[in-house]
């Protein structure tokens, strides 16, 4: 269907049916600024945040160092949890005091990661918590029922949390704020410090939405 | 308030479990060593029916047969004294846990804060109770064939005692005194606790003195309280088997309430329960879960249990349950002030139990990189709701700025590489999902340890590549030629 059609059917879809979209605002008109992943008000609270990396050398791997850069110091509990889809994370390349801040739960396939996720959201106790779901074939990806991220969703927004997934490619429908990875690095990055690499990161939102009031 | 519990004769009362139609005949049951044929062999403990004819313990053997013709000898059980003094001890504890054993066959009871029993009812027969203010008095009373009142013994009551009852009590001395004690006609503990406390130490000795003091009651001493071998376990059998949770649950909750009765008894908690299944087809599952925080009520335990029955398939129905704790101590550490605190710890714990239960053990907590350049090597800490350990600052810091994917298991490769036995320089990756030629390396980091320890020793050189897809690797090599994947910078 070309897509000037498209856009026709929906814009007469939303005339017709204005309360359809059920609270989500429309995608923004603006272009919207770069997110800066150091930033906690990057990441909606009681929202879902999917970070999707644009190809291979994304730097994805370095969004949980910048979650665990602005975690409060001096604290022995855990403030992030991470939902390690296939056992992929590595302790050796942080430091021992970035792995303290963080409660890693190593899971084997994408049905435990969705379930470990509801234990820990119904739990409510750690405020973010990161899905990492890269290391999973889309095949097996395409498995997760739509269902199951809304009903993540909703205890998000009961317990005013903050979800962020790590995904090959879009998964969650109903993500609030979705950000496509797009730094290249490369062998010669190596040679920076992590900060410098932390930098370095760039995203960009391809996709908001406001929460229903 | 003391109360003294004696069983007389314990070792005749054991051997006539096996023959309680010899309950009405003197019976005797001779020391260990002894034989039966030895005429001189010493009686280890007598019935009450051959101590109404006037035997003794101590007496040989043939000198009570003299006494008392129709006098039997039985062979010694000690298996059944041994259960005999379990439900002494049984009984002590259901009174208070304070009190002291001082023999199998006697045991005091510190009744101070309860109430003692009004109403005596013997479990065994022949099992006597008797209350005093003193522990030596409880022990002298329960020595006499006085029938229980209900009330401690007055000091009066103890006057119109005989003077063997301190033979019977095996008080210190009284081999040296009683004697004397006939030679000047003291026919009752009462003529002797009217003679001049003075003249009595001039006199007698120190051992008198003691027992004149015992009797007006001017000596209250110390138990030695006996605190038997707790354990936490406990178990049932089904009559008939269970094929569904909640009876297991109801079954659980009651062992726990037990459990955590004595766990409180001794200020303990539990730290990790066990359990194990018996099913019908006589297998069985033992599992453990470690409890996050220490837990000592029945509630906060069945949760974490649930948790993990319900993680269980089972093929038969159950026809055993099996239930242990570890006993540790409480938490006692203040929580943090200044500090991040959990909204809600309870939820917590019992958040981390199904995490494992739906994970495996192992599989949640706090990673805490070793002390070590070996790839991989960490440990997990439980995540406690009051924070726990701190994280100890590690002297080795990541190797690379970009973190690693790390491939659990490694990725075996075949790697074309120039020809080099002790540093090849990989070309291209020929097998595996991330076939390609390499476009550029960073390499060869030699790395190896444990070499001064024969057999645990490693070596092996790491390159960091680059495929034609802008993938970046880990490549590893083992010499002579085993190449892997350790994983991927994305």
């Amino acid at each position: 269907m070309p897509n000037a059609t498209l856009a026709n059917l929906q814009r007469h879809l939303r005339e017709k049916f204005p309360l359809a979209r059920h609270g989500l605002a429309p995608v923004q008109d603006d272009p919207i600024p770069d997110c800066d992943l150091r930033n906690p008000a990057t990441f909606p609270r009681g929202g879902i945040t999917e970070i999707v990396p644009a190809h291979p050398a994304a730097g994805l791997a370095l969004v949980v160092a910048s979650l665990l850069e602005h975690e409060l110091p001096n604290s022995a509990l855990p403030e992030l949890a991470l939902i390690d889809g296939r056992d992929t994370f590595d302790p050796g390349s942080f430091s021992s005091h970035d792995c303290s801040k963080l409660l890693w739960i190593r899971c084997q396939t994408p049905e435990q990661a969705v379930k470990a996720a509801d234990l820990i959201l119904r739990d409510g106790n750690l405020p973010r918590v990161v899905i990492d779901l890269l290391a999973f074939p889309l095949s097996e990806l395409g498995r997760i029922p739509s269902s199951s991220w809304h009903r993540l969703k909703k205890l998000i927004e009961t317990h005013d949390l903050s979800l962020i997934a790590l995904s090959p490619r879009p998964l969650v429908p109903c993500a609030c704020l979705r950000l496509s990875l797009h730094s290249g690095f490369t062998l010669e990055h190596f040679g920076f410090s992590r900060d410098e690499l932390l930098q370095r990161l760039q995203t960009t939102p391809v996709l908001q939405r406001k929460r229903a009031q | 308030m003391f109360a003294c519990l004696h069983l007389r004769g314990l070792p005749v009362e054991a051997a006539l479990l096996r023959k309680p139609d010899l309950h009405s005949y003197p019976c005797a049951v001779l020391a260990e060593e002894s034989r039966p044929d030895d005429p001189k062999s010493p009686l280890l403990a007598v019935n009450s029916v051959a101590f109404r004819h006037g035997i003794r313990a101590g007496e040989s053997s043939v000198r009570a047969r003299v006494h008392c013709p129709v006098l039997r000898f039985l062979p010694r059980d000690l298996a059944a004294e041994e259960s005999l003094h379990a439900i002494l001890l049984e009984l002590a504890e259901s009174l208070s846990p304070d009190f002291e054993r001082l023999g199998p066959d006697t045991l005091i009871v510190d009744l101070a804060g309860t109430h003692p029993p009004e109403i005596w009812n013997p479990p065994i027969l022949h099992l006597r109770l008797a209350l005093a203010d003193t522990p030596d008095l409880a022990h002298l009373a329960a020595m006499a064939e006085a029938a229980f009142s209900g009330k401690a013994m007055d000091l009066e009551d103890f006057d119109r005692l005989p003077p063997a009852i301190l033979q019977r009590a095996d008080v210190p001395g009284w081999r040296s005194f009683l004697p004397v004690f006939h030679l000047w006609g003291l026919r009752t503990l009462g003529d002797f606790r009217r003679l001049p406390r003075q003249e009595i130490a001039e006199r007698m000795g120190p051992d008198a003195l003691r027992v004149h003091d015992i009797l007006q009651g001017r000596i209250c001493r110390l138990l030695k309280l006996h605190r038997s071998i707790e354990t936490y376990a406990q178990s049932v059998c089904f009559e008939s088997p269970l094929e569904s949770l909640e009876p297991l649950i109801f079954q659980a909750n009651r062992i726990f309430q037990t459990l955590c009765a004595r766990l409180e008894s001794k200020h303990l908690a539990a730290g990790a329960l066990k359990f194990k299944l018996s099913f019908e087809s006589s297998e069985s599952i033992t599992r453990s879960v470690v409890l996050p925080e220490p837990q000592k009520s029945p509630a906060a335990l069945l949760g974490p249990l649930q948790a993990a029955f319900e993680t269980l398939r089972v093929a038969s129905g159950i026809v055993a349950l099996e239930l242990e704790l570890e006993p540790v101590r409480p938490l006692a550490a203040q929580r943090e002030w200044l500090g991040r605190q959990l909204r809600q710890p309870a939820r917590w714990a019992d958040t981390l139990v199904r995490l494992e239960a739906l994970l495996g053990p192992g599989r949640v907590g706090i990673a805490q990189p070793e002390d070590s350049y070996r790839p991989d090597t960490f440990r997990l800490r439980p995540a406690l709701a009051t924070g726990g350990e701190r994280a100890v600052e590690s002297q080795v810091f990541p190797a690379s700025p970009l973190p690693l994917r790390r491939f659990r298991p490694p990725l075996e490769v075949a790697v074309a590489s120039t020809d080099s036995a002790s540093r090849p320089r990989p070309l291209a990756l020929l097998s595996g999902p991330h076939a390609g030629p390499i476009r550029r390396l960073r390499g060869p980091f030699p790395i190896s340890g444990d070499w001064w320890s024969a057999g645990s020793a490693w070596r092996r050189l790491e390159w960091d590549i680059e495929l034609e897809s802008r993938q970046m690797f880990r490549l590893v090599h083992f010499p002579p030629e085993r190449w892997q994947l350790d994983g991927a910078y994305a």
